[in-house]
């Protein structure tokens, strides 16, 4: 009865289909993931000038107009024609020349290209996720695996199931289906073994999702350091306590689109938000939280290791939220604590005495406004809010 | 600024006189041509309503899938122009620039979900099939039919102005997340807030009348038991719309009441808008998206649900078999409806939300995973031991479920809330959407579409196109979307114009160019879909059989197509459950449900 065979023209064709399909995809992803060509990276380590242009033999992977990064520089590129006019209409399927124009460039941090865009450049090492700096990450990255291991064998059956089924049971002259309008037995099987995997997963994350986002660390204890956020439309403010201690005097650091903090330490951050909705993105320390404006938002991680480390704006937040990324940068304790004392001075000498600190840059409006409105005092450093 | 300057309403009014104009030559075709005015423009037979949001819906989904590419093409070749996006929009940029993207996703997604796949699951075939299906005359209230179906149209109009009014468009995504939505200049925004609000009147009056058909109108013998999925799943999707709807309403209209008026149910405190006066509220920006999902996560199982119902039938047909736990798959399903108005919490994990509400709404989450299972083994098992006919339809049903085991599988990792830090606003999102809403809903669409098509217009549609545009589909399909889950899990942000501006995301130009050369296969194959549509309503190969696919539900006891107003020639009567094939009782054969009963009673499966 369940010998039935595939209608003899339409089983080679479904077969051969699927063989292509699994194919293409095995292939084509491999294909798509190749890195987008090392040869127009070293064409401009070579050529230092902004202005020139330069040719490669397939940049055809590469985007009309962006930045590239190259060791420490990011390099702002325009895909040209001939005569060095930008390509803006987009047939870049069909051969267009592979010649690009170099707009600007600067030191990754500079402004001149962008603050921190892509500073810290992680090929990620893995397939998924990329790789992790947090010491809770490790765990997070357990369950996802470990999720990745149930769902894979759950479709892996499911489907393989599925394409058994698709090739054994074509109609065949003749021959009836078999009749079955349901069994009891089945049906709670495939209800309980689901439901307690499910259960599992349940109560596997509790304790992780209660480390990462509710057992914040207290402000003051000996290993913890603290920082506050302020986003802005399209901007991330960071501020530390200098000196002293204690946010809200003048002796605090300002930092636009570079957040400074010691290696090893807990950073526990107070994210607020001025304008509308964003969200801090710390793609290698598996930490995600939207800050929002009329909340103070308490968040933490640590940094196992020195180095610049991309931060992102996940929620869209306007115009520029494209543009809206920063970097971390993770310090060893000793170089942290002297770059802190620099700051801490270089900004006191600038405010002190003067009424209201008119800090320049970027951030100074944001923090002053913030110090200094009583809506906002009334959030500040309160992380009940939540 | 509208927040400030309050009271004045400052919509161009052009829209608004657009919708005046279309009442006016309403009003003509009514006093000069009152049969066709009858007949195709405010008919209340369901069967023209049910065509009307078909052909409408679709060429919506030309608009769509047009912004989709447009979406597409910046991912993949950012800073140049979209073909034609110049001369549509009146964008000298092509779509480049981000104001032009976010316009672009956030128009797709309203227009996909609000335009498309609700009216088609609901609206069309909801209209056309269920009473049908129930044996009925018509719909409970035919005058608030066609009134469903015409308050689509100022939704369209405001939906379509959204683009060209001063300002710019909505550009806050579909989910329009306060305070952005409100600080958005142009007055895009507030023509999609009107425009969902008509949306959501529509949905209303339509969910009214089908409960009240469902319940009502149902012919004799055709006992809630013996009807069939399609029917099941449009009554519980209407009971799903008549309680979610009215949350999204109020929501919009408070929306717009910040917008225009002042108000400030949104507004927090401590708020400075681009430098300009500090704005104060004593609002909540949370409470929007709190009011927004109690609404969207239900909707997100509209989108589905129905879907589920139609392949079932078609399964059932393609298989030639019984739908394995009939009573399981209505179970679940009301499973589904009940534990979707309990889960919208898991769109907020990271939103500022209390963590500790987080974990009740992963629990419940995690429990919705459930009862989607028990439908999607029910399926397999469906399958399993059956005879398939190579039809259109069975490979529609086939896409369905394979593909509803990816989407739903990966809801569990969003579900977990450690992973989803991760992969919240990633691609990852993307992928799971477009798996179940496209993967699986608009394949269940196009198999529907095929199925009903001979008893909608009385002839078939052209087989070898109709192959050709399920598999083509199918094939490109897998790669515009698959490869997102891995790019997403990579951290590749979803609403972002240039991703590449993030050196950690440069690494992946080349597969999201493949994905959208994917994206042109796949649209390609649609313009195959829509030529033979429109083709076969007047030329394809006439259909007089009244039941071609030998199905057994009450639908096919019609006369094709079915006769004017009214529907049946033969009293409708249910001699037995809606599934009859393989039935021991006929030989194997199969018994339609409106087969009288012959001297032998059908035989009763467990679940009969
Ligand atoms: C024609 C094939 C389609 C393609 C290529 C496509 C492509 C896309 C892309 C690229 C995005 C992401 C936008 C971004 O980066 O922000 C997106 C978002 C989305 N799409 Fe589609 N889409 C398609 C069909 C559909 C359909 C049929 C629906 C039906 C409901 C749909 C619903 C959505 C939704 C809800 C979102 C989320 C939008 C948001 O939250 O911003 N899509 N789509
Ligand atoms: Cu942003
Ligand atoms: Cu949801």
């Amino acid at each position: 009865m369940t010998q039935s065979i595939a209608t003899p023209t339409s089983r080679p064709v479904l077969f051969v289909l699927a063989l292509v399909l699994v194919i293409a995809l095995v292939f084509g992803l491999r294909a798509a993931f190749e890195k987008p060509s090392t040869e127009l990276k070293t064409a401009l380590t070579a050529d230092k000038t902004a202005g020139s242009v330069i040719e490669v033999v397939d940049g055809r992977r590469l985007p009309g107009t962006g930045n590239i990064q190259i060791e420490d520089e990011l390099v702002a590129i325009q895909r040209v024609t001939k005569d060095g006019s930008p390509v803006n209409s987009g047939i870049l399927l069909l051969g267009n020349p592979d010649r690009f124009k170099i707009v600007e460039r600067g030191a990754a941090g500079s402004s001149a290209v962008a603050h921190a865009a892509g500073a810290a450049v992680k090929e990620p090492g893995t397939l998924f996720f990329p790789e992790n700096f947090a010491s809770f990450g490790d765990a997070v990255d357990g369950l996802f695996y470990l999720i990745l291991w149930i769902t894979g064998i759950a479709f892996i059956l499911t489907e393989a199931f599925w394409l058994y089924c698709l090739f054994a049971f074509w109609q065949k002259p003749g021959v009836r289906a078999h009749h079955s309008d349901g069994n009891h037995k089945l049906e709670i099987i495939w209800t309980l073994i689901p439901a307690a995997i499910l259960v599992l997963i349940a109560l596997l994350q509790a304790g992780m999702w209660r480390e990462m986002k509710m057992e914040i660390p207290p402000a003051g204890s000996p290993d913890v350091f603290e920082a506050e956020t302020a986003a802005q439309q399209f901007q991330w403010n960071f501020r530390l306590a200098g000196k002293d201690g204690k946010f809200g005097t003048v002796d605090d650091v300002p930092t636009v689109g570079e957040l400074h903090v010691p290696v090893g330490k807990k950073i526990r951050m107070t994210q607020r938000s001025v304008d509308v909705i964003h969200s801090f993105f710390l793609p290698n320390f598996r930490v995600k939280q939207d800050v929002v404006p009329g909340l103070a938002i308490p968040v933490w991680f640590d940094c196992s290791k020195p180095g610049r480390y991309p931060i992102m704006c996940a929620e869209l937040c306007g115009l520029g939220h494209t543009k809206m990324g920063a970097t971390l940068v993770v310090h060893e304790v000793a170089e942290f604590d002297k770059w802190l004392a620099a700051e801490s001075d270089k900004w006191q000498g600038e405010n002190e005495g003067q009424d209201r600190p008119d800090w320049s840059g970027g951030s100074a409006k944001i923090w002053w406004w913030w110090d200094s409105n009583p809506m906002a005092t009334k959030y500040q450093g309160d992380s009940k809010t939540r | 600024m509208h927040l400030m300057e309050a009271t004045d309403f400052n919509v161009t009014t052009t829209p608004w006189l657009v919708v005046l104009g279309l009442a006016v030559v309403m009003a003509a075709i009514r006093l000069g041509a009152p049969k066709f005015y009858n007949h195709y423009i405010w008919s209340q037979d369901h069967k023209m309503i049910g065509k009307q949001f078909l052909v409408s819906s679709l060429l919506w989904g030309l608009v769509g899938g047009m912004l989709a590419i447009g979406v597409r093409w910046q991912l993949a070749w950012p800073g140049t122009k979209v073909p034609g996006f110049e001369q549509l929009f009146g964008w000298t940029d092509g779509g480049a620039a981000p104001e032009h993207y976010n316009i672009m996703f956030t128009m797709h997604a309203s227009v996909m979900i609000f335009f498309v796949i609700i009216p088609l699951l609901v609206g069309a075939f909801g209209n056309f099939v269920v009473p049908l299906q129930l044996g009925a005359q018509d719909m409970a209230f035919p005058f608030l039919n066609a009134l469903s179906y015409w308050l689509m149209w100022p939704a369209f109009i405001f939906m379509a102005f959204s683009f060209y009014v001063p300002g710019d468009g909505a550009g806050a995504g579909w989910t329009s997340y306060p305070p952005l939505s409100e600080t958005m200049l142009g007055d895009g925004q507030t023509l999609w807030c009107m425009g969902v609000w008509f949306v959501g009147w529509s949905s209303i009056c339509g969910a009214v009348n089908y409960i009240t058909t469902i319940v009502k109108m149902r012919a004799k013998g055709i006992t809630l038991f013996r009807m069939p999925l399609t029917a099941w799943s449009i009554f519980i999707t209407s009971i799903l719309v008549l309680c979610a709807t009215p949350v999204l309403g109020s929501a919009v209209t408070m929306l717009l009441m910040d917008r225009e008026f002042g108000s400030s149910f949104f507004v927090p405190a401590a708020r400075v808008v681009s430098e300009s006066a500090q704005v104060t509220g004593t609002g909540q920006v949370i409470l929007w998206q709190h009011l927004f999902w109690f609404y969207s996560h239900p909707a997100v199982y509209i989108l589905v649900l129905p879907a589920m119902g139609m392949v079932s039938d078609m399964l059932a047909n393609a298989c030639q078999k019984p739908i394995f736990g009939y009573r399981p798959m209505v179970y679940s399903m009301a499973g589904i409806a009940f534990l979707g108005f309990i889960v919208w919490g898991h769109h907020m994990f990271q939103s500022g939300m209390n963590p500790a509400l987080g974990r009740t709404f992963m629990i419940a989450t995690m429990m919705i995973a459930l009862p989607s299972a028990v439908k999607t083994f029910n399926w397999l098992a469906t399958i399993y031991r059956s005879q398939m006919k190579m039809e259109v339809h069975t490979l529609a049903a086939l896409a369905f479920v394979s593909m509803w085991i990816i989407g739903g599988l990966s809801g569990i990792f969003m579900a977990a809330t450690p992973v989803d830090i991760q992969i919240h606003d990633t691609y990852a999102i993307v992928a799971h959407i477009h798996y179940v809403v496209f993967g699986s809903t608009l394949f269940a669409v196009f198999g529907s579409i095929y199925y009903w098509f001979p008893k909608m217009f009385g002839r078939f549609m052209n087989k070898p196109l109709a192959y050709t545009h399920m598999i083509v589909t199918f094939i490109a399909f897998q790669f515009t979307f698959f490869p997102m889950h891995v790019v997403g899990s990579r951290g590749m942000l979803r609403r972002t114009a240039d991703p590449y501006y993030y050196g950690n995301l440069q690494g992946m130009l080349p597969v999201n160019q493949l994905m959208t050369q994917a994206l042109l296969v796949l649209a390609a194959a649609q313009v195959i879909l829509a030529i033979n549509f429109f083709w076969s309503m007047y030329a394809g190969k006439r259909c007089t059989e009244r039941n071609p696919w030998n199905a057994t539900t009450m639908e096919w006891n019609t006369p094709t197509p079915p006769v004017g107003h009214g529907n049946f020639d033969l009293v409708p009567e249910a001699h037995r459950g809606p599934y009859g094939y393989a039935d021991p009782a006929a030989g194997g054969d199969v018994t339609t449900q409106f087969a009288p009963p012959s001297g032998k009673p059908p035989t009763k499966g467990i679940h009969a």
